[in-house]
């Protein structure tokens, strides 16, 4: 449960206890374009899944991206 | 209890019986499979009682039975034929090149070719020369002919029905496995686990059950899997992290969906039980190459048997097959944790490595290319980085002189160089000169190419000093002074670099548009707060993010009706070429690079298009560069996005022979008169740098208005989100 929120908390350089399932692009100043394609790349590369262009734009936040990996067929 | 596996000669016949009583037009061939002998291998025991008359036992021909089971299929029935030994795939082999795979597409209509060849392969039984061998190789490339190979982490059933689906196709199947049992429910053993990647014929994932990041990729086929799962548990042993990677179709190849797993590790390597020459390997190296080039950070290893005829006696039959101890070994010193000069021995593998303490740091070697077919020794001119210096895979590395040139040579990895061969000498094509080294030297080893005054260059360091006498605390080579170091103007406070090819590229841009734009620019500032509320309602409704950098690309090819002239090129010094559509090249740097890539036809595309265009790119940068020559090709225009927050405005350069290039800088909150009332309002500064031989200041701020009112104007704002 807390495996993703440890990878999106180290990605934007913030305290995991400070992310929570609704931190994401609309709630996080620190998530910014950039720090989205470093989120995507990271867990991409830490669960071996490949996102499209769709989905990574899907994964406005932890609970998106969680709901995502999901259907991929990741245990998150 | 949980009962065993079966195993997969069982596991194959279980499928044979099942698609038998699926398809009932299925039959078949082969030599000695029917009741009750079942087959060499007793894989088709029980068939032909059950189903007789569609199981036919066939004389010893193997072409003759490809060229029936061509017939039936071509009669509308289903085939599985058996070649007893793989090894006599050769006398199937015209048939399958000339009748079976050819009659799907050469008489004018696509025709089902539903024959599924099974060859049985592999040494490993005694068998000698003629019936032990791995024939695959042969048979790669044949249009519509797709190759499968049994596995145990596929399901025989799955891969036979996606063969008889996909076919025609062979199914090879190392005779080792047969014994074996499958690894069911994702679980090898305490230390690994596997997952599918992709359909039943897809690529079986083996990693370790704590999930950790490989340093190595082993990439195998089928039969050679319970070997390279040994050699992981070996480079276990020695603290090296391995992934196995196992298709279940090896051809065509589908490498996409496991490059992710591709892009992670030290070292990928191929191995298989062939002999080297033409093989699977071979070209999955060079897809690996194609795909990942940017990311490797070394040479994809290839393992084969030897060059041999295969033995029969089982103890010679070892030194000659791939086993799992020339694979640990291989990675192992590839990798540069294997003691330096220890040569591969038969007997207990502990004897061949050394602790992991005693380990050196990683490091590729660095191996003297064959340039021609003239020459075995080279002359080493000059080396192109200071032996301690960090240097970028593809950067230029050493200059090497042959009979008839001098060729620059490039560093195969990234790493920190330590040269063991200096400029002036003559080295031999295959010998290690060089080392690139993850760690950096240490400290003493470094300051040796710059400190105490000597010149830096490794002219003067004699041969073979590379190597550190003891070992020494790592030392980066940025950093700083101390105080008792030199003055900052000294060499020794000085380091150099090889820019990477990326950066190459990028300075080679800018140098040509400084030299032959002459550039001017100018910038309008545009309230974005209609444009934010319409991109969150946009975001929120299609459930996927769209922003500023999107809006602005769609905003620049609406404007091109209008300033078509912008989007074009300077031919000569009076004549402009116009692209009638707007192809919107954006800047994207992903802390890997800076590329340009393309959105072609932006005018026509909807933001969402547009958007997941600009992810796409973005991934690609992040994954280091993962472009196709199309994609980076053929700008009319280019953006530069630098939305970051605090960034004003960005002042760009003339991607020659483009002859704009628009900025958009980062959202800036601010106060501001509106209707005599101060309130906030968020806006965005757009710069336009402009060749001035064709385009003036009038234009230059006519085309950033539009381009300003596309983004603020309410009806404006309603197309460019439709």
């Amino acid at each position: 449960m807390n495996e993703l929120i440890t990878l999106v908390a180290g990605v934007l350089d913030v305290p995991a206890e400070t992310v929570d399932e609704n931190t994401g692009t609309a709630t996080a100043a620190e998530w910014s374009s950039l720090r989205h394609v470093q989120i995507i790349g990271t867990v991409e590369r830490a669960y071996g899944v490949r996102l499209s262009p769709r989905e990574a734009r899907a994964c406005r936040s932890v609970g998106a991206l969680r709901d995502t990996l999901r259907t991929r067929g990741v245990a998150v | 209890m949980t009962p065993l596996a079966p195993r997969l000669a069982e596991s194959l016949n279980g499928a044979l019986h099942r698609l038998f009583a699926e398809r009932p037009g299925l039959h078949l061939l082969g030599e000695d499979v029917a009741d009750p002998y079942g087959g060499a291998f007793k894989v088709t025991k029980g068939l032909s009682d059950r189903h007789p008359g569609r199981v036919l036992s066939t004389p010893i021909s193997e072409n003759g039975l490809a060229g029936v089971a061509a017939g039936l299929a071509l009669a509308g029935d289903e085939v599985v034929a058996e070649v007893m030994f793989g090894d006599f795939a050769a006398l199937v082999f015209d048939p399958v090149l000339n009748l079976i795979s050819k009659s799907v597409t050469m008489y004018g209509r696509r025709l089902p070719m539903p024959v599924v060849l099974r060859c049985p392969v592999g040494g490993r039984r005694g068998y000698g020369p003629t019936h032990s061998q791995s024939v695959q190789k042969h048979f790669i490339g044949m249009p519509n002919l797709a190759l499968y190979e049994l596995s145990p982490f596929h399901d025989p059933y799955g891969l036979l029905a996606h063969a008889l689906d996909h076919g025609p196709a062979l199914l090879f199947e190392d005779k080792v496995l047969y014994t074996r049992r499958a690894y069911p429910d994702g679980v090898v053993d305490e230390h690994f686990r596997h997952s599918l990647i992709g359909d039943a014929s897809g690529w079986a994932h083996v990693t370790p059950v704590d999930g950790a990041a490989p340093d190595v990729v082993l990439i195998c086929p089928g039969g050679v899997a319970h070997r390279a799962l040994a050699a992981a548990h070996l480079l276990r042993d020695q603290g090296v992290t391995a992934h196995l990677l196992v298709p279940g179709r090896l051809y065509p190849v589908d490498i996409e969906p496991v490059l992710p797993v591709l892009e992670q590790p030290a070292l990928v390597a191929v191995a298989e039980e062939s002999t080297a020459g033409g093989t699977w390997g071979s070209d999955i190296a060079a897809l690996v190459y194609e795909r990942l080039w940017p990311r490797l950070r070394a040479p994809v290893l290839r393992l084969s048997s030897a060059d041999s005829i295969i033995p029969a006696a089982r103890h010679l039959e070892d030194r000659v097959l791939l086993g799992e101890r020339h694979i640990a070994e291989a990675v192992a010193e590839r990798l540069g944790t294997i003691a330096t000069g220890a040569a591969f021995v038969a007997g207990p593998v502990e004897s061949v490595y050394g602790p992991v303490d005693a380990a050196p740091p990683l490091a590729v070697p660095f191996v003297v290319p064959k340039l021609n077919n003239n020459d075995t020794h080279y002359l080493v001119t000059c080396w192109l980085a200071e032996d301690g210096a960090r240097v970028e895979a593809g950067a230029p590395l050493v200059e090497l002189e042959t009979s008839k040139a001098v060729e620059e040579i490039e560093a195969p990895a990234a790493g920190y160089l330590r040269i063991s061969a200096d400029a002036g000498t003559e080295v031999e094509v295959g010998a290690v000169i060089a080392e690139l080294h993850e760690l950096a030297p240490p400290a003493h080893a470094a300051a040796r190419s710059g400190a105490g005054g000597e010149a830096a260059t490794t002219a003067g360091r004699g041969a073979g000093s590379a190597a550190p006498a003891q070992a020494a605390p790592p030392a980066e080579p940025s950093q700083p002074a101390q105080s008792s170091q030199p003055a900052p103007s000294s060499p020794a406070d000085r380091r150099t670099y090889v820019l990477d090819r990326v950066q190459r590229g990028t300075a080679a841009v800018v140098t040509r548009a400084h030299k032959e734009v002459p550039a001017a620019f100018t910038a309008v500032e545009v309230g974005v707060d209609a444009l934010l509320a319409r991109l969150r309602l946009l975001s929120e409704e299609s459930g996927a993010e769209v922003g500023v950098p999107e809006a602005v690309v769609k905003a620049v090819a609406a404007a091109h009706d209008r300033f078509g002239h912008l989007f074009g090129s300077l031919v000569d010094d009076r004549t402009v070429a116009v692209s009638e559509t707007p192809h919107v090249a954006v800047t994207i740097d992903a802390g890997r690079g800076l590329y340009t890539p393309v959105i072609r036809d932006c005018a026509s595309r909807s933001i969402t298009d547009i958007a997941d265009d600009l992810m796409d790119f973005r991934m690609k940068a992040w994954r280091g560069g993962d472009f196709t020559t199309s994609e980076l090709d053929g700008g009319t225009i280019t953006i530069s996005i630098n939305t970051e927050a605090d960034v004003v405005f960005v002042q760009p350069i003339v991607m020659w022979p483009q002859l704009c290039m628009l900025s958009v800088g980062g959202l800036r909150r601010q106060l501001a008169l509106h209707d005599g009332v101060l309130a906030t309002t968020t806006v965005v500064v757009l710069g336009l740098a402009y060749d001035h031989r064709v385009v003036n200041g009038a234009e230059a701020v006519a085309f950033l208005r539009a381009v300003a009112d596309n983004l603020r104007e309410p009806d404006r704002l309603d197309q460019l989100v439709a």
